[in-house]
């Protein structure tokens, strides 16, 4: 479950991440297994079993990254690890790393067993970019078993996105680490430097943690370990595991890897600063896993830090919708509605802030009293008059507006009107905004009947500045011929309450 | 021999790789070979002459190593060696220590980080007074093995061979004896590799030294009789490749445990128990080395 998505977050998650549950297509895969085993061939440590489409560069890679004899930090039987690397042709590699049973030539230990998955980069996708979905489903599919006599030609992997992550596992690790280390994880991968990260917590879930802060294709071309004895041969970007740090720390002397040891009883490093960031360290801390998702698992086409703060800064607009007046939101939609395209995902993200926060202004307006809707009037009709774009965007509103001015004080809604159709003419209306005239006009017809000579006199000058001609000018003509046989027929009389 | 370090750069070449690393790294960057190695090499001002230890997974590179350096550090047969660093003593120790509570080391990782590393000055009681520094590693069979299959795949291994001035090719007896062609062919294999590695010109014949040791001789004794003969017949392939193409190889007989039992594991599995240490023709193959180099 997602503990925080429904409390605490707008509405709906930013877009539709890479990943569609329930749609997702199969990925074909090529697989490997990497064990130790004694044939009458050979014995030890080998790729013992392959799927053809394996080139020979990507068993060599798969080789030298897998772990062998004691390659697991945990020596117990249950131990697992999880890694991640692209491969020099461009394809990607998700190992899943388990025991199976003792060493095979009885020196002690457990048999490590490792199976790999390769994939086509862009087919990480169909797994919100997120590797730690291609595990789950080949350990879904029975390939996380250890399989000791495998035919020595594997069959090709169809694997799908069907089990995404426990985010309560995620967020319990993101407590036991600290959100301060978490990100300052986070921060050491934007800035691309390898980072080593020792300690008693779950690995695989501290490193999923923080990949799901990456965005999508960031994750695709990060190395990664969890769980790995570390070993400074396989150059991975990113290793999380438990151990002794002083050896550690040996073996990362004079070595421009980073090695980050959480203590409990400390905050962590200052955060950098960025937007994107605290946007992901916003959601950790409210457990917004959903809403993360959707906004870092899409297809990035740039990833550099400059678009990262862009669209951080965006989600943060967003997050404050809630807590800003009409002024506010206002302004935000005077900022962000009528910019120019951008390059996905920020103009996905800035069309969501857009549409959240005009949904967000319309359910103020349209419960407002007369004040309000008379005062922000000019704001909005202004923004509706900008371009097309907002035209389109905004008609809802101002109808909505329109219609609550109407039901509030028909003669405020005819001046409001009136000011719309001097300022943009007929033909800029929306279909909308049209009803909403249209239904103006029927409300004043009804109520000039029981209206005193001094409240219909009142309707007398905005009815002037509505248009002259079209259907909305034969109605209004009608009105005024209405208006005028009704000030004949009438002494003056008290005037009429406003509302 | 290894570049002096830089003092504007603070950066030393790695005597295996070449990969330049800051001074205090412990481990290159590049292979993963400890600096240590570099650090005492540019002390002694002298290029350190690499004898490696090469042979199939579980052939017992390890065991070998660990008993001839320890024979070495206590002055067995007419050598007098002096460890460099506490890193070099640790293999011996190692396989010392297991050996002693009755059972094998454990496996050595293929991730060149976890191999042992030994750095030792030797020279002979007798005769001439001349130190001689030696680096031998400790390498996983498995890396070994990948990289004769696929070269390029560990470079640490091609660029160590390519600075190896003698090699110790270990080839398992025991198996050879029963009736396997696996060692005959895995040595096939190493042999073209260091063939490729070491010959100068095609025609050439390879002049290194080669050692070829078959190991756990207790198993065969009729190895300790004739070797040569042991290997014409039964490692007949690596014979033939040895005849035709290194004009320098000798053939060496070898055990280190004294008696064998069985036990079983835990799991119902079959363990084998190092009942004592008896090495024997240890020291013989790294001895004629000596005299070859």
């Amino acid at each position: 479950m997602d503990p925080g998505s429904d409390v605490t977050g707008p509405s709906s998650a930013a877009g539709t991440p890479a990943k569609q549950p329930g749609v997702s297509k199969a990925v074909r895969c090529d697989q490997a297994i990497f064990t130790s085993v004694g044939s009458a061939i050979a014995s030890g440590y080998r790729l013992v079993a392959a799927s053809r489409g394996l080139k020979t560069e990507e068993k060599q890679q798969i080789i030298k990254c897998s772990p062998s004899h004691d390659g697991l930090c945990d020596t117990s039987p249950e131990a697992v690890g999880v890694s991640c690397y692209p491969l020099a042709t461009g394809r990607l590699a998700v190992a899943y790393t388990c025991c199976a049973g003792l060493e095979q030539s009885a020196r002690g230990g457990q048999r490590i067993y490792t199976r790999a998955v390769v994939l086509a980069e862009e087919d990480l996708g169909t797994f919100a970019y997120n590797p730690f979905d291609v595990v789950r489903s080949l350990i879904a599919g029975g390939g996380g078993t250890p399989d000791l006599k495998p035919p020595t030609e594997l069959p090709a992997l169809e694997l799908s996105a069907t089990i995404g992550p426990d985010y309560g596992t995620l967020s319990d690790c993101v407590g036991t680490v600290g959100i301060g280390w978490t990100r300052c994880v986070l921060d050491h991968l934007l800035a691309g430097r390898p980072t080593v990260i020792v300690g008693d917590f779950g690995a695989a879930e501290l490193i999923e943690a923080v990949l799901l802060g990456l965005p999508g294709p960031l994750r695709a071309r990060l190395s990664f370990a969890a769980g790995l004895r570390y070993s400074l041969a396989r150059g991975f970007g990113l290793s999380a595991l438990a151990g002794d740090p002083v050896r550690l720390r040996q073996s990362l002397r004079g070595h421009e890897i980073d090695l980050l040891e959480p203590a409990a009883d400390q905050a962590g490093p200052a955060p950098a600063d960025g937007a994107w960031g605290r946007m992901v360290q916003h959601r950790w801390e409210q457990g917004r896993w959903s809403d993360l998702v959707g906004v870092t698992s899409r297809r990035y086409g740039d990833c550099s830090a400059a678009t990262l703060d862009r669209c951080g800064e965006l989600c943060a607009r967003r997050d404050e919708l809630s807590d800003l007046d009409c002024d506010g939101l206002i302004g935000t939609l005077n900022k962000y509605a009528g910019t120019a395209p951008q390059e996905e995902p920020a103009g996905e993200l800035t069309a969501t802030l857009v549409s959240d926060a005009l949904r967000e202004l319309t359910d103020r307006l349209c419960t407002a009293p007369i004040d309000d809707l008379t005062r922000y009037w000019g704001a909005v009709t202004d923004l509706w008059k900008r371009s097309a774009a907002t035209s389109v965007r905004l008609s809802p509103l101002v109808a909505g507006m329109l219609k609550r001015m109407t039901r509030l004080s028909p003669i405020a809604a005819a001046k409001a009107a009136s000011r719309l159709l001097a300022s943009v003419g007929v033909g800029r209306n929306g279909t909308a905004v049209r009803q909403a005239l249209d239904d103006l006009l029927d409300h004043l017809g009804e109520w000039l009947h029981d209206q005193p000579i001094d409240g219909l006199r009142m309707l007398e000058a905005p009815l002037r500045h509505w248009p002259p001609s079209g259907a909305l000018g034969d109605r209004v003509r009608q009105l005024e011929q209405q208006l005028a046989a009704r000030v004949a027929d009438q002494p003056a009389a008290g005037v009429e309450a406003a509302s | 021999m290894a570049s002096a370090p830089s003092a504007q750069t603070s950066t030393i070449d790695c005597l295996i790789c070449g990969t330049q690393n800051p001074y205090e790294a412990l481990l290159c960057g590049g292979c993963s070979a400890p600096m240590a190695l570099i650090h005492e090499s540019v002390a002694q001002q002298r290029e350190p002459r690499i004898i490696s230890i090469v042979g199939e997974s579980n052939v017992g590179k390890t065991v070998y190593l660990g008993f001839l350096l320890d024979m070495l550090t206590r002055r067995a047969g007419d050598f007098d060696a002096v460890p460099k660093g506490a890193y070099s003593v640790n293999l011996q120790q190692n396989v010392i220590t297991h050996l002693s509570a009755r059972v094998f080391p454990p496996k050595t990782p293929m991730e060149p980080d976890q191999w042992y590393w030994a750095y030792y000055q030797v020279c002979r009681k007798s005769g001439s007074d001349a130190w001689v520094d030696l680096v031998m590693p400790d390498m996983a069979g498995e890396a070994l093995s990948t990289e004769v299959e696929v070269p390029q795949t560990f470079s640490v291994i091609r660029n160590l061979l390519g600075k190896t001035e003698a090699a110790i090719v270990l080839v398992d007896a025991a198996l050879a004896s029963a009736g396997s062609s696996r060692p005959d062919f895995f040595a096939l294999k190493l042999m073209t590799y260091l063939d490729d590695m070491f010959a100068k010109r095609r025609r050439q014949r390879v002049k290194h030294p080669i050692a070829v040791v078959l190991c756990k001789a207790d198993y065969c004794p009729q190895c300790f009789d004739d070797p040569r003969g042991f290997a014409r017949t039964n490692l007949n392939r690596l014979w033939n490749i040895c005849e035709n193409r290194f004009e320098n190889v000798a053939f060496f007989a070898s055990s280190v445990v004294g008696s064998l039992g069985f036990a079983t594991g835990a799991d119902e599995n079959v363990v084998p128990v190092p009942l004592h240490g008896a090495p024997r023709g240890v020291l013989e193959p790294f001895q004629w080395i000596l005299d070859q180099m």
